[in-house]
């Protein structure tokens, strides 16, 4: 189902976030070498094409572009985010035309919502902020949201609504947003079942379930009202830091164990109820960990970027 | 402890929070070792090693080192984090404090309390029959005079001469380009004097309610009851817990008479904690419904139409209003929301003479902070001011389609709380079932209620908002019967007070701290 057809070795220290623009052709890396690396899909093959000007004084933690494909935003340990636009025509030349200070300490993730009008950041300050980003127009701050007890380990908006905001987080807990037009961003429920870090949360394409991966080895898909549905312990032998859709039917994950694994998901009246192992490459990275894991379902084509500074990408095949 | 139990329950986004870590110098004088012994270091130990003993002490070299203490006074001349009171304990601001100068029999002090407008509010709400703000004070006099305090005052007046020296002030900058931001609200300055050193000279220098409050009752109504400043001692009641940092200011703090303005500030949930037993504030006490001594001297009850945080940017609206009376007020806000509204004063020719801001809560400040920041080319590289990228940066405004958009800001009332001081960290919570007086309450009859179609985060959001709303309610009913002073009156005795009282008592200063750096705040 996964079949590796490249890696690039093109980070001087670990790499820790990996995205494709869901756009365009590119994908982009990041790493502790505080470097931004662009690859493209270029003649039926992924080449490396830029690296972007160093913006960051520290590693560059996470990265995700805006779904319209004109933004892509990084979050640093340096404690702030970087939004990058598209320089002319050129596909390859993105320059940073923001710094968003705000957080006390280092920033964990980024993501914009379905619209690509709004960006979220967390960080270890315990914070999740939500800001505006209109084209041309200097980002302003929507919202700051003080609603973890720890470092808020992961952000993500819902696929569909533009109204609904997730934050995986130290504290063992999930919080969903809401938007409340006439007031602010509030906490609408708490998903808590966890019994270590969530590192990260990533609702379904179709937005009906929500996946999350945590430290304690489970993986866990909820309802929206909260409630566990599937549970799944001891799905990696250690921290398990990343989750990624296919599609409806199939996830993948990866962590400190350094397997990447594949999951088909069983569903039973409308929920998600099991959830069954279909793949696993060990030590895809070498035996080093794996931090994040992105797909773009235009070329089909998984990625995955490990503490052993490289890149590598898959091709996946549906059953 | 002191801090109120409702204070947690809430959701509201107050931005105050302790930061990651204190970075408190720890200044000790390494003494030959104490005659407790160290752990006996390993052979290949670092040179830096620190043990820890036997009972917990902490050793470096077999020196004992010295516990670090954190004191209120740190935390305001330190910038390693953004506090506030509510997570630092401050022994020299709590109701067992005041207690000790209450119960002392050895040259008592005279015991003086002034109320804020906004803690009366909160607590009529908590009552089931909400009197009158005027028969609460009254019937808080009453029992706070039981437990031993002498006089009772509320902070309208004090709020009033603060209104008036800022319009002197506002008045005294040249009209083509000026700012002032108002200094009323502690936690903003706390984190303008923490982060954004750079905003200090469009701060208002003009003192708080609270402290000019602090400076009638010490150096005016002290000499009228034939007292010196240090015989007395000045409780405030506020509905915020960083009003403790503000009256802990260095520079309220008399050299001269070793006193501060006010000498202790408690919040309006901490004023039950004074009493032994809980006082019922829903029963008449004599002579309720008459002007007790305190009402005579200094007027009582003042109410400034705006906002509930002290009507600042409405009395300059006023002002001008006034001046060129035909200047048209337009309104706006870029996301509808109630805490950030900007408003403008537009003259015939259509051409704005002067642009105000309401700004409340922690991100409108981070707005705030950017667009003053872009409109007079200072900034900090700290803190949310946001920064161009360094190269390549392409000039981004903010255009909202207003056509008085370049109008740079004259005036912006800013409070960090969002709704402002009438939802002060200090307030009483909705969702207690007890009251301050222990009375059982019953949210649901009264309005309050926990809505049983939502879930728990939604049902105390909900009820929370509700009950801001009844809390700004209650502020702005009118006190039926305090009307005995006209206008005109309150003016001419507040002419008559600030002629009395030296300029040093009605203004005051700020000071950036300067960000500090010790080996535990090294990055890397």
């Amino acid at each position: 189902m996964l079949s590796e057809i490249k890696r690039f070795k093109s980070h001087q220290d670990k790499v820790w976030s990996v995205a494709f623009n869901p756009a365009t052709n590119l994908l982009a890396s990041s790493s502790g070498d505080h470097q931004v690396h662009l690859y493209a899909y270029l003649n039926e093959s992924w080449t490396q094409v830029a690296s972007l000007p160093q913006e960051h004084k520290r590693t560059v933690r996470a990265l995700a572009w805006s779904p319209n494909g004109s933004y892509l935003a990084t979050a640093s340990f340096d404690a702030s985010v970087g939004i990058w636009e598209k320089e002319d025509h050129v596909h390859d030349n993105w320059s940073c035309t923001s710094v968003l200070e705000g957080h006390e300490s280092e920033c964990k993730s980024v993501a914009f919502n379905n619209s690509s009008t709004l960006l979220a950041s967390s960080s270890r300050d315990k914070s999740v902020w939500i800001w505006e980003v209109t084209s041309g127009n200097e980002p302003e701050c929507v919202s700051v949201l003080m609603e973890h007890t720890q470092d808020v380990k992961h952000v993500t908006f819902h696929p569909h609504s533009d109204e609904l905001l997730a934050s995986a987080s130290y504290d063992d807990t999930i919080n969903i947003y809401k938007d409340d037009p006439s007031d602010d961003w509030y906490v609408s429920s708490r998903f808590k079942k966890h019994s270590s870090t969530v590192w990260a949360c990533e609702w379904s394409p179709s937005g009906h379930h929500l996946v999350s991966v945590s430290d304690d080895l489970s993986i866990i898909a909820w309802n929206d009202a909260g409630v566990p549905t599937a549970i799944l312990n001891n799905a990696h032998k250690r921290s398990i830091y990343t989750i990624v859709w296919l599609d409806e039917n199939y996830i993948a994950t990866g962590g400190a164990d350094g397997t990447l694994s594949l999951w088909k998901l069983g569903y039973s009246d409308g929920v998600i109820t099991k959830l069954v192992l279909v793949e696993s490459i060990d030590k895809a990275h070498g035996g080093a960990d794996i931090n994040s894991l992105a797909y773009t379902p235009k070329t089909k084509t998984l990625a995955s970027a490990g503490d052993d500074g490289s890149v590598n990408l898959y091709d996946y095949k549906s059953e | 402890m002191g801090f109120s139990g409702g204070l947690q329950i809430t959701d509201l986004n107050d931005f105050i929070t302790p930061g990651q870590e204190c970075i408190k110098p720890v200044k000790e004088s390494n003494q030959p070792a104490q005659t407790e012994t160290a752990p006996e270091p390993a052979p290949d130990a670092p040179t830096t090693q620190i043990s820890i003993g036997e009972n917990g002490e902490y050793f470096e070299q077999n020196q004992k080192l010295e516990k670090a203490e954190i004191t209120l006074n740190d935390c305001l001349a330190c910038s390693g984090c953004i506090t506030s009171a509510e997570t630092v304990l401050i022994e020299s601001q709590s109701h067992k404090e005041v207690q000790k100068y209450l119960s002392s029999t050895s040259d008592k002090k005279t015991m003086i309390a002034s109320i804020a407008p906004q803690t009366l509010a909160s607590i009529s709400a908590s009552l089931g029959s909400t009197p009158s703000n005027e028969i609460l004070l009254r019937r808080l006099r009453h029992q706070l005079k039981d437990i031993g305090f002498d006089y009772v005052f509320d902070t309208t007046f004090s709020r009033h001469l603060s209104l008036v020296e800022i319009v002197n002030e506002f008045n005294s900058l040249d009209q083509s380009n000026r700012l002032l931001l108002t200094s009323a609200c502690p936690g903003w300055i706390c984190y303008v004097e923490k982060t954004h050193g750079e905003l200090i000279p469009f701060i208002s220098t003009t003192k708080s309610p609270q402290q000019i409050m602090g400076s009638l009752v010490k150096y005016w109504f002290s000499q009228h009851i034939n007292k010196t400043p240090s015989d007395v001692y000045h409780v405030t009641i506020m509905p915020c817990y960083d009003k403790k940092l503000e009256a802990s200011r260095q520079d309220f703090y008399s050299d001269l008479y070793q006193t501060r303005d006010v000498d202790c500030v408690l919040t309006s949930g901490e004023i039950g904690l004074l009493f032994d037993t809980p006082v019922n504030l829903e029963v008449n006490v004599p002579n309720e419904n008459s002007l007790s001594f305190e009402e005579q001297v200094i007027p009582h009850h003042i109410q400034h139409p705006g906002t509930s945080s002290g009507s600042y940017l409405e009395n300059i609206l006023n002002l001008l209003r006034l001046q060129t009376p035909n200047l048209r007020l337009e309104t706006h806000s870029p996301r509808n929301l109630a805490d950030s509204v900007e408003y403008l004063l537009i003259n015939d020719e259509n051409e704005c003479v002067f642009k105000g801001a309401k700004c409340y809560g922690f991100k409108n400040i981070q707005n705030l902070v950017r667009k003053v920041g872009k409109e007079r080319g200072v900034s900090s590289g700290r803190g949310a001011a946001g920064r161009m990228a360094a190269s390549r940066g392409r000039v981004r405004t903010r255009n909202t389609g207003n056509p008085h958009d370049s109008k740079t800001l004259d005036f912006v009332e800013v409070m960090a709380c969002p709704s402002g001081c009438i939802n002060g960290g200090g307030q009483l919570k909705p969702g207690i079932s007890t009251d301050k007086e222990g009375n059982e309450r019953d949210w649901d009859s009264e309005g309050v209620a926990v809505n049983p179609s939502k879930n728990i985060e939604e049902s105390v959001r909900w009820s929370t908002k509700n009950w801001i709303g009844r809390v700004e309610d209650i502020y702005w009913r009118a006190s039926e019967d305090s009307k005995t002073l006209t206008v005109s009156q309150v003016d001419a005795k507040a002419g008559e007070m600030l002629a009395a009282l030296a300029k040093e008592h009605l203004r005051t200063e700020y000071h950036a701290v300067e960000s500090e750096t010790s080996g535990l705040a090294v990055q890397w």
